[in-house]
């Protein structure tokens, strides 16, 4: 089946190569989840998947947890936290 | 024929119908149903009205009264400051197919001598008039609306990349009292985004450079700063004096302290965070929405999510991140529109693209869920696993 993955901010970086912009269309197999996914990417999980992830994970516009089953077609969105605002340029 | 103005207003009495202030006085006592219009200038409203009252000067009244009543057939009556204006105002009226205008003798001074009460609003002053006249041309800010804003206190959590557009167009908007709250100095690298400090403020205090930049685009803000790290023993002493947070600040451990903070003391926080090209934004609302906790119930490991200053940012980015939490603050103050409350607007600036998506508030969250487990600040550079850093 084929899903699309979107990465963004500091995700970008584990899109797979020849990725436009922050998203890839990929082919993966039935009764994938979204933490498997993310073994998959090779984006780092800090906890067990069980008890929740560093990301907010949306698929088709909903919030999940790592451990829902995609499905073909479906659109996944992981969304990580970021610091950032002033910047501290000189600490 | 000449008359003089004596002459012309004895004549008008005598065709017009006229009520004492007692009448009137009774009639709004039974509520009954009429409309009260206060013909009188601006200043003289402002010193005070009757309660119910809509104002329409003499000038605009023929101009203006249609859109304030167009039943011809409505019980319409008048008051100016003694009688005499609004006895015109009527006769005016009734020229017009008004059928049933009646003038309040005495008016407003008869009004206070019968000891009756009379409502003072806070109104704008001339200068105030002239400054926002572009917001009260807007309906859903109007007068109203902009006392609301110069009523308003918001509370800017860092006064560099976000803090600066969003306190910039604040201030702008005439926010009445700012707080900032910023322990750096500025840095030149600051200046190729932080649009509230200058070159020759390298060195200088954030919150001195800002407050400058702000008071010489309004002198009409009360900027209270803050030149500490905020902490767990100060952060409620502070907000606890303002009515939204704008949290602009750039770590973890201040991100949970912010948010903890305002759910506790029941403050929205307005939201925004950026990452070289991309960008978020959003509205935590204790109470009808979820909060930071709720997206991301535990920080991210140390070095797991590199800052802005190892990975860079786009200049530009946080003044249309900082202008959109801006928007949102001004919204929350006027109580229009649709707040980003449950929502996250994403902003791609490489795809030129805004999307939002809902996020829900987490019934198991620590310090807003169904059964919290927080109810006080805890440590969050220990909390975070991070070394401590200054807010801002």
């Amino acid at each position: 089946m084929r899903i699309e993955v979107r990465l963004f901010a500091t995700l970008r970086r584990y899109l797979p190569p020849g990725s436009k912009g922050m998203s890839a269309r990929i082919d993966v197999e039935e009764g994938l989840t979204v933490s498997d996914l993310m073994a998959r990417l090779g984006i780092p999980q800090d906890r067990d998947p069980e008890s929740g992830t560093t990301y907010l994970i949306i698929v088709n516009g909903e919030q999940h947890d790592a451990q829902v089953t995609l499905h073909d077609g479906d659109c996944v969105s992981l969304y990580p936290p970021l610091a950032g605002g002033t910047c501290r340029d000189n600490s | 024929m000449r008359v003089t103005s004596q002459e012309l207003l004895a004549r008008t009495k005598r065709e017009i119908h006229e009520m004492t202030v007692a009448q009137v006085r009774e009639k709004l006592e039974k509520k009954e149903p009429f409309v009260l219009v206060d013909v009188r200038e601006l200043d003289e409203y402002a010193e005070g009205f009757i309660d119910g009252a809509i104002h329409i000067p003499r000038g605009f009244l023929e101009l203006r009264i249609e859109n304030a009543v167009n039943d011809r057939d409505k019980e319409i009556v008048l008051y100016c400051a003694g009688g005499n204006r609004s006895a015109l105002a009527a006769k005016s009226l009734e020229e017009m197919g008004y059928t049933n205008v009646i003038s309040m003798a005495g008016g407003m001074t008869g009004w206070r001598n019968a000891g009756y009460p009379a409502k003072k609003e806070r109104m704008l002053t001339s200068e105030e008039r002239e400054r926002y006249s572009r917001h009260l041309r807007v309906p859903e800010v109007g007068e109203k609306g902009q006392i609301k804003i110069l009523d308003a206190k918001v509370l800017l959590i860092g006064a560099g990349g976000l803090g600066s557009p969003a306190g910039y167009y604040l201030a702008a908007a005439g926010v009445g009292t700012m707080g900032l709250i910023d322990s750096d100095v500025v840095d030149v690298t600051n200046l190729q985004r932080q649009i509230l400090h200058g070159t020759s403020d390298i060195g200088r205090p954030k919150v001195v450079s800002a407050t400058e930049t702000i008071k010489d685009l309004n002198p009409g803000v009360n900027v209270v700063t803050f030149q500490e790290r905020l902490m767990s023993d100060n952060i409620m002493d502070i907000i606890k004096d303002y009515d939204i947070v704008v949290d602009g600040c750039d770590n973890f451990p201040t991100r949970y302290l912010v948010n903890d903070a305002c759910v506790l003391a029941g403050k929205p926080n307005v939201h925004g965070s950026i990452y070289q090209f991309d960008g978020y934004a959003t509205v935590f609302y204790p109470g009808k929405g979820p909060c930071y906790r709720c997206m991301y119930p535990e920080p991210p490991p140390p070095g797991m999510v590199p800052s802005c200053d190892e990975a860079g940012v786009l200049g530009v980015l946080p003044g249309v991140v900082g202008v959109i939490q801006a928007t949102e603050t001004l919204k929350l103050i006027l109580g229009k529109g649709q707040p980003l409350i449950g929502r996250v607007l994403m902003y791609d600036a490489l795809d030129m693209s805004f999307n939002t998506f809902s996020v829900r508030r987490n019934p198991a969250c620590p310090i807003c869920g169904d059964n919290p487990t927080v109810h006080e600040l805890i440590d969050y550079e220990a909390f975070c696993g991070m070394p401590a850093q200054a807010a801002g």
